[in-house]
């Protein structure tokens, strides 16, 4: 094994989820090392269809974690009584990242480009495979951003459990109409 | 909102951009906004909802200018095209030898926005 596989599969081995997020603040910077790094990532339809939101703010955080409180209580209330507290239970960890200091958040958007070419003709198979794209793509983007930050010495997550509410967390974000979440990774260091 | 203001706008989330003071009226598309070949086709879709009109690719690459007989040589163009694409859209930047591909790369959000004026005014 070559001296950088060897690198790699540390970083691979090393990585973990964090699930138990300190206050403690990340160094200045870091941040912007970390998206420099997921900019390497591929992307079908290239660099111009994905972007990361950072949220640090913890209020925003708040409002986040409270988004995804209520739309799982809002979908436990529409289950049988006896399955209710086992979906509410598996819920908690939707929240594991509302102590993080800093959020990525990256997002994509799914180009039109099937629709435009063959209008009225376009089947909803070609429209799937097209948005399947960039939901494959957002997720490569999301990977390079967990191996950067663990080459950083920062830990973090990756959530998609929280985008029960996705609709609602763009709304706080002010997200533009046409981007749509992919992933919520909390970055930090664990207690 | 003219025309220049509503194209800006349209391309915004074409080209993954956030304000309309980063796509300026002299900006090529692909050479400063990078603009990939394929951006077109939802470009001219947008277009042609918005505004209206048909838009070919062969307008953009200004190839259409290379068609008649003389007016490129070995790929580039000559002093006459040149002279009739700036009278077209209202500038100096376009110089006999330019390629074609060079025309396509320097096409500028201004330039779209002229074919679009010129395509309305005569619905």
């Amino acid at each position: 094994m070559s001296e950088k596989s060897q690198f790699l599969k540390e970083l691979f081995q090393e990585r973990r989820s964090c699930r138990n997020f300190s206050k403690r603040a990340l160094p200045s910077n870091i941040v912007e090392q970390i998206i420099s790094m997921a900019k390497l990532s591929p992307f079908a339809g290239g660099r111009k269809n994905w972007g990361v939101e950072v949220v640090n703010s913890s209020e925003t955080i708040s409002k986040i974690a409270v988004a995804v409180e209520e739309r799982l209580n809002a979908s436990a209330a529409l289950m049988e009584r006896e399955s209710a507290p086992l979906f509410l239970e598996y819920g908690k960890s939707f929240l594991f990242f509302k102590e993080a200091p800093t959020l990525l958040i990256p997002h994509f958007r799914v180009s039109p480009t099937m629709r435009a070419l063959l209008r009225d003709r376009v089947t909803e198979e070609l429209l799937q495979w097209e948005r399947e794209n960039a939901v494959k793509s957002i997720s490569a983007v999301t990977t390079f951003i967990l191996l950067a930050a663990e080459s950083l010495g920062v830990e973090s997550c990756y959530m998609t459990g929280p985008l029960i509410a996705s609709d609602t967390i763009a709304q706080i974000l002010q997200l533009p109409k046409e981007r749509e979440i992919g992933a919520l990774v909390p970055i930090g260091y664990c207690k | 909102m003219d025309t220049l203001e509503k194209l800006q706008q349209l391309l915004l989330p074409i080209l993954g951009l956030e304000n309309r003071e980063e796509v300026k009226p002299e900006s090529a598309l692909v050479r400063d906004l990078g603009a990939e070949s394929i951006d077109f086709v939802e470009i001219f879709y947008e277009i042609e909802n918005q505004f209206g009109v048909k838009i070919k690719v062969q307008e953009i690459a200004q190839s259409d200018y290379g068609n008649s007989e003389g007016s490129v040589d070995n790929g580039k163009i000559s002093a006459e095209t040149a002279a009739k694409l700036n009278a077209d859209f209202n500038s100096d930047r376009f110089v006999e030898g330019l390629t074609i591909r060079e025309l396509f790369e320097t096409f500028t959000v201004r330039d779209l926005a002229t074919i679009i004026d010129r395509k309305r005014s005569v619905l």
